[in-house]
């Protein structure tokens, strides 16, 4: 019953989530991107970023693409996704079926996900199978064909999809919930798409988009795990590909306007009552992305955090409760997510707001401060044991703030201050956006 | 008496080891205790495996273990449930506690330097645990909440009403979780009490406690804090396990459901894991791995890619100590549900008859379950609850690797006498209709 923001994802295949955390290391002395790991840009502008890591036989290698919903049109809502399908529906050099197959048969994962503002591709496999892990992301992000008849076929099943991300409650709460955030920004588009739109895209709707953002220059190529010294030259023999044309990233409108409160509740055939309540936070350059982080760990995360003690386990109002805090290109969304009866809904978001205000006027406690940082710190750890998150923190904080940042995350953590969030509530809470579902 | 063990992994088939340095030891006390070193981070997960869980449960006991789990960190004789909470989480630590069908676990998650403290906790919680009335009642409501929210989730509705009616309404694991709620509300402190008085504690003879430190803490401290704080608990004489013969016969149930896709689930009772049958089980798990288990899995390749029939199929078989199931299922658009049943039964029928899954299948399956073996012992979680798991079923913490030493050897006649066996005995069919059609 869980009720978590991972929305802000969807994958290709249904097994497989991947986590990117806004989390690094803990401290300077423990560097994240040391001085062992490596950066460097092939001729065709692809960035190629490589960490050894040789306690397993094992690689990640991802490719990550900087486009995703925020990209599209609202005519073309769901492209990113459906191409992202697509690409595993054939290239020049490998049908439908070899390109999980050749992966797999090592006992690898190979899988994609869009999200709003980039798409993944990533294979985990034994070392033993690096090369063709390169080749085969290689086919993917440079050579598909979509094939007409395989586009026509995946249709049905993207459309599929689309259904069974509207069966799930939780899903139509954070879309409902996100339309109320975001009114101007392409934030405001579903990742996965309209049905309609997918019936509509053309073949070269799709090439068009292809062409247009999976320039080497718009994506990272991001490996952590067990290689030798070959490594190098197989980058360059599968990565360096020739592109004909230069890349021009496009502009994207990031402004939202402010929002006054609001409380909106929908019928829908659930079991109880499912509420996401939030407020637009701040851009990913400002510094408050450090505050944002702790903030949602003392409200929110874990059972001695405020509000699952007030309001679960003090004024037993609800079943489930907990918060986060997504950092976007645009405005960041800081959320509180939690399940309970109807009766108790209104109840729920005053208290929710008097937390709020105590927060915003006297700021958290020293102990609640020094325990969110402590738990970041664990937390990084723990989050940071496979090659596959290692893998994708690096590109993460690549395309989107510097592996430079990267390594003083946890000294800019242990720098927030109680005035921070303060400043932090002053700044963005005031109005609470509020979007239920209730029994039919 | 102590009895130790020493196990050093070289994993022969890939000549790779996972585990630098796994030991064994049963401790004075009879409980098991399993040690794996892993320094490459600074942090430590304990795992205590318990023998309790839905196997034990009686009818009337339903739900028990997992009402018992939700509330014994809830309070102990020297903590009250906000300091548990506090004390663990100002560590940066988690602590959790879960019943699953056949066993159950309470573990810590912390910095290795909080090893001693962490343990602390965790042995106050198995040992003074204070079930407070009011939050039994607290906890009450939200399992049975849990258990109503059931109804939102499609795959939820086919697999209770799959697993009823595979197993049928006396066996632990046929028992619908809608049912346990007439007895969850009915259980008192009392119950708690009496319940875990029967299961925390060890039996010498069953060896029904195992505790498991994976991390950066060495042996001989890990083994000194374990006895420091957990040389004192009970014996005790451990419940048999609730046994109701499986005699499912060939059922085919459709029920409507007011979602927008349409389920179709298919249902084999399977082999249990059990030491003196392992050829079925580990040819069922060959079967498993090569229908189901990613994108290259059969079902994958003929459902989705080449018939686009949906976006989800799968297959799963858990490894259990009572009879398991083999399952496969998908979610579609119903209109296409007949041709959903046509193919699902063409796969079948062509294991079976052997005109699928070949000797190179076969060899592609055993090399994909290897690699895929490496990705899922990554963490020290993972490698701390696949050693507790085959303990704590019975089949030793070192089968984790001689369980990829057995699937090789299987050979494709044992593979195709088992997928005859499996797939021509009764199966249970659900289909899911969408009112909204």
């Amino acid at each position: 019953m869980s009720m978590i923001l991972t929305l802000v994802f969807v994958l290709t295949n249904f097994c497989i989530t991947i986590n990117i955390i806004f989390c690094s290391d803990m401290s300077t002395s423990n560097l994240f991107f040391s001085a062992d790991d490596k950066k460097y840009i092939l001729d065709n502008g692809l960035t190629v970023i490589l960490k050894k890591s040789d306690v397993l036989p094992l690689l990640s290698v991802q490719v990550w693409v900087k486009t995703g919903s925020i990209y599209e049109t609202e005519q073309m809502n769901g492209i990113s996704h459906f191409l992202e399908h697509l690409v595993f529906k054939g290239t020049e050099k490998y049908s439908v079926n070899q390109i999980s197959k050749k992966i797999e048969s090592y006992g690898g994962i190979i899988n994609a996900g869009t999200s709003k503002e980039y798409t993944v591709y990533y294979i985990d496999i034994p070392k033993d199978g690096i090369e063709d892990a390169f080749d085969i992301l290689s086919q993917l992000v440079f050579h598909a064909t979509f094939i007409e008849e395989e586009l026509e076929k995946e249709r049905f099943v993207v459309i599929e999809e689309i259904k069974r991300y509207e069966d799930n409650p939780g899903n139509i709460l954070y879309e409902n919930f996100n339309e109320k955030l975001f009114t101007l920004t392409p934030y405001k588009f579903r990742i996965i798409g309209k049905e309609e739109n997918i019936k509509n895209l053309s073949r070269q709707d799709i090439i068009n988009y292809y062409k247009t953002h999976y320039h080497p220059k718009n994506m990272v190529l991001s490996i952590c795990g067990d290689f030798d010294e070959n490594i190098n030259d197989l980058i360059k023999k599968y990565f360096d590909v020739k592109v004909s044309s230069d890349y021009i990233p496009p502009v994207v409108l990031l402004d939202e306007e402010p929002k006054g409160s609001i409380f909106e509740i929908k019928k829908h055939k659930v079991q109880h009552t499912y509420f996401l309540c939030g407020f637009l936070g701040p851009k990913i350059e400002d510094k408050h992305q450090y505050t944002g982080d702790v903030l949602s760990i003392i409200l929110g995360e874990g059972i001695s955090s405020r509000l699952y003690k007030i309001l679960r386990e003090e004024k037993k109002l609800v079943y489930e409760i907990g918060s986060g805090f997504y950092t976007q290109l645009g405005p960041s969304i800081f959320y509180i997510s939690g399940v309970c009866e109807r009766k108790n809904l209104e109840k729920v978001i005053d208290e929710i707001n008097n937390i709020l205000t105590d927060l915003r006027t006297n700021g958290p406690t020293e102990k609640e401060l020094e325990k969110a940082k402590q738990i970041v710190l664990t937390r990084w750890y723990f989050n940071n044991e496979t090659v596959h998150s290692k893998s994708a923190t690096l590109a993460w904080w690549f395309l989107f703030k510097s592996l430079e940042e990267l390594n003083f995350y946890i000294d800019n953590i242990n720098k927030v201050s109680k005035e921070d969030i303060k400043e932090f509530l002053s700044t963005y809470s005031k109005n609470l956006v509020t979007f239920a579902l209730e029994p039919e | 008496m102590n009895k130790k063990f020493i196990f050093c992994v070289v994993w022969s088939i890939m000549n790779i080891s996972i585990f630098s340095e796994v030991k064994k030891e049963i401790l004075s006390n009879g409980i098991t205790f399993i040690h794996n070193h892993n320094p490459n981070q600074p942090i430590v997960s304990v795992v205590i495996f318990l023998k309790m869980g839905e196997i034990y449960e009686s009818k009337k006991c339903k739900g028990i273990s997992d009402l018992l789990q939700s509330v014994i960190v809830k309070g102990t004789k020297n903590r009250t449930a906000e300091q548990i909470a506090e004390e663990i989480e100002s560590l940066g630590g988690t602590i959790s506690a879960d019943a699953s069908e056949d066993y159950s676990t309470l573990s810590v998650a912390v910095g290795s330097q909080y090893f001693d403290k962490a343990v602390d906790i965790l042995s106050d919680i198995f040992k003074n645990p204070t079930f407070p009335k009011n939050e039994i009642e607290k906890e009450k409501i939200n399992i049975i909440a849990s258990i109503i929210s059931r109804k939102d989730k499609i795959f939820d509705v086919a697999i209770d009403e799959l697993l009823y009616n595979l197993y049928g309404k006396n066996h632990p694991y046929g028992r619908k979780p809608i049912d346990s709620v007439k007895t969850i509300k009915k259980f008192s402190q009392k119950d708690l009490f009496t319940w875990w008085q029967k299961f925390y504690g060890v039996d010498k003879n069953k060896k029904n406690v195992v505790i498991v430190v994976s991390g950066d803490v060495n042996y001989d401290f890990a083994k000194e804090i374990i006895l420091k704080y957990f040389s004192d608990i009970p014996e005790i004489e451990l419940s048999d396990i609730v046994y109701s013969e499986v005699k499912p016969k060939d059922k085919y149930v459709k029920k409507k459901v007011h979602f927008k896709q349409g389920y179709l689930m298919y249902g084999f009772i399977s082999p249990k894991i059990n030491k003196d049958n392992l050829s079925d089980y580990l040819s069922l798990k060959l079967i498993n791995a090569y229908l189901g288990g990613g994108m290259s899995g059969k079902l994958f390749e003929y459902l989705r890619e080449e018939h686009s029939l949906c976006y989800e199929t799968n297959s799963f078989y858990p490894t259990q100590i009572l009879d398991s199931h083999c399952v496969i299922y998908l979610g579609l658009d119903y209109n296409r549900i007949d041709i959903a049943k046509k193919e699902i039964e063409k796969i079948i029928n062509q294991i079976i008859n052997g005109e699928i899954l070949n000797e190179d299948d076969l060899k592609e399956v055993k090399r994909k379950i290897k690699g895929r073996y490496l990705i899922d012992h990554q963490t020290n979680l993972q490698q701390a609850w696949y050693l507790g798991f085959w303990e704590i079923i019975g089949m030793g913490y070192d089968y984790d690797q001689q369980y990829i030493k057995d699937l090789d050897k299987i050979s494709i006649s044992e593979v195709r006498r088992v997928a005859k066996k499996i797939f021509s005995s009764p199966k249970i069919v659900i289909e899911l209709v969408p009112k909204r059609k």
